[in-house]
């Protein structure tokens, strides 16, 4: 479901780490209701924390290269990860994020919660239908 | 005539410090106005989300195709993944702040809807998709290649709507940058007026005192010339104020009378008399 790479300490496979839905649940679920640029109003989202992903595959970049299923890919400074709840969303309104919403990852910045996250990149790094995440 | 020409300097003083003022508050407004303006017109691109939506159409046509032909890695799995990445870049333009933008592109609506219904009418067949199964692709087809034109259709239009919202912005600018000039010559003119009064505030303020420390030299030269000469005189000199007081005597008077300064200075003719 999600590949981890780039600058990383924990693998379980050749360079990179791979979560299945399991694996990523298991990190640990939060929650946020939040408004995001792929949605109409505030939604209910639940997945992992980013920062929880960083942590458990010991990443040490600056940088993070997200990429999604449609090969769009953005970077993203480590710090947001680490300084803001940021969502790997798995759900939306309790259902499981499909392609076709996005899913099955999507990222979801608590952008109405934090006005200086609000800037014209914010929609670029709320990346839909995440597949890779590259550290560096 | 003098108190004109100052009330003439104030006046220009004045006019100066309220232009620079109004200039300098309604540039500093504006600026802070014009930064909130581009920020709300900060969109989401609509020419990138109706692009990646064209783009992902034309995937998934090729993807179909691979398939019928059993190209080298083409398999349903593949072909229903690149579906359901077409039917999430179509339902961006849907729901979410990329519809709303593109709610102003005309006619987008009814692009928009069509392509979505006949996309969720391929589902069932997406599902029966095997390698090499040219009447199950080719009926798809059939139903999604006249979705071609709408598709296309939609990325001109957003492309339009948005150079014309660039025209607009770009006009803007240049109307915003020409009204900031023109405070900028009011700040720069009252500025300089302000400046050259001070200057020359602070030149005559030198020039008076300069002319009044020469004006008190002169007094007390003046007062030593007439003391030196009362002390040396026989005669008897004397200085009242203008309530007929005594204020001075020279050296020769009080000699000749025999009394202490100290003990008249102050007093009258009269005060005297009875001392």
């Amino acid at each position: 479901m999600l590949s981890v790479k780039g600058q990383i300490s924990n693998t379980n496979a050749p360079g990179q780490a791979d979560f299945d839905r399991a694996m990523l649940e298991a990190l640990g679920i939060s929650s946020i209701e939040a408004t995001s640029p792929w949605s109409d109003g505030r939604r209910k989202f639940h997945g992992v924390l980013a920062r929880d992903v960083m942590l458990a595959v010991g990443a040490q970049g600056q940088l993070i290269t997200d990429t999604g299923q449609d090969d769009y890919s953005v970077d993203i400074p480590a710090s947001d990860f680490m300084r803001y709840p940021v969502l790997l969303a798995l759900q939306i309104d309790g259902k499981y994020l499909q392609l076709r919403n996005q899913g099955p990852v999507l990222i979801v910045y608590p952008r109405d919660d934090y006005a200086e996250l609000v800037t014209p990149t914010l929609t670029r790094k709320s990346v839909g239908m995440l597949r890779e995440i590259n550290v560096r | 005539m003098n108190r004109l020409a100052r009330f003439r300097g104030y006046g220009i003083l004045i006019a100066a410090g309220i232009i620079f003022s109004i200039s300098v508050f309604f540039s500093v407004d504006k600026m802070l106005k014009e930064q909130v303006e581009v920020s709300k017109g900060e969109r989401e691109n609509i020419i990138w989300a109706t692009t990646q939506a064209e783009i992902e159409f034309y995937r998934f046509l090729d993807a179909l195709t691979d398939l019928a032909h059993e190209e080298p890695g083409a398999t349903p799995e593949e072909t229903v993944r690149r579906y359901e990445i077409l039917l999430g870049k179509i339902n961006v333009l849907r729901e979410g702040a990329f519809a709303q933008n593109l709610r102003a592109v005309q006619g987008a609506d009814s692009l928009v809807g069509p392509v979505w219904d006949t996309l969720e009418k391929i589902e069932p067949a997406m599902n029966f998709l095997r390698r090499g199964d040219k009447p199950t692709v080719a009926k798809i087809q059939a139903q999604i290649e006249p979705l071609t034109k709408p598709m296309h259709q939609l990325s001109n239009q957003a492309r339009q709507v948005d150079d014309a919202a660039g025209a607009e912005r770009r006009a803007r600018i240049k109307e915003v940058y020409v009204e900031l000039v023109g405070y900028f010559i009011g700040i720069l003119a009252s500025g300089s007026i302000l400046v050259i009064l001070l200057f020359r505030g602070v030149r005559r303020a030198q020039r008076l005192l300069e002319e009044r420390e020469r004006t008190e030299e002169r007094l007390r030269e003046s007062e030593q010339r007439f003391r030196d000469f009362a002390s040396s005189a026989s005669d008897w000199l004397w200085d009242t104020d203008d309530r007929l007081r005594f204020t001075y005597f020279s050296k020769g008077y009080l000699e000749r009378v025999g009394v202490n300064a100290v003990s008249i200075l102050g007093k009258t003719f009269e005060e005297i008399a009875v001392v």
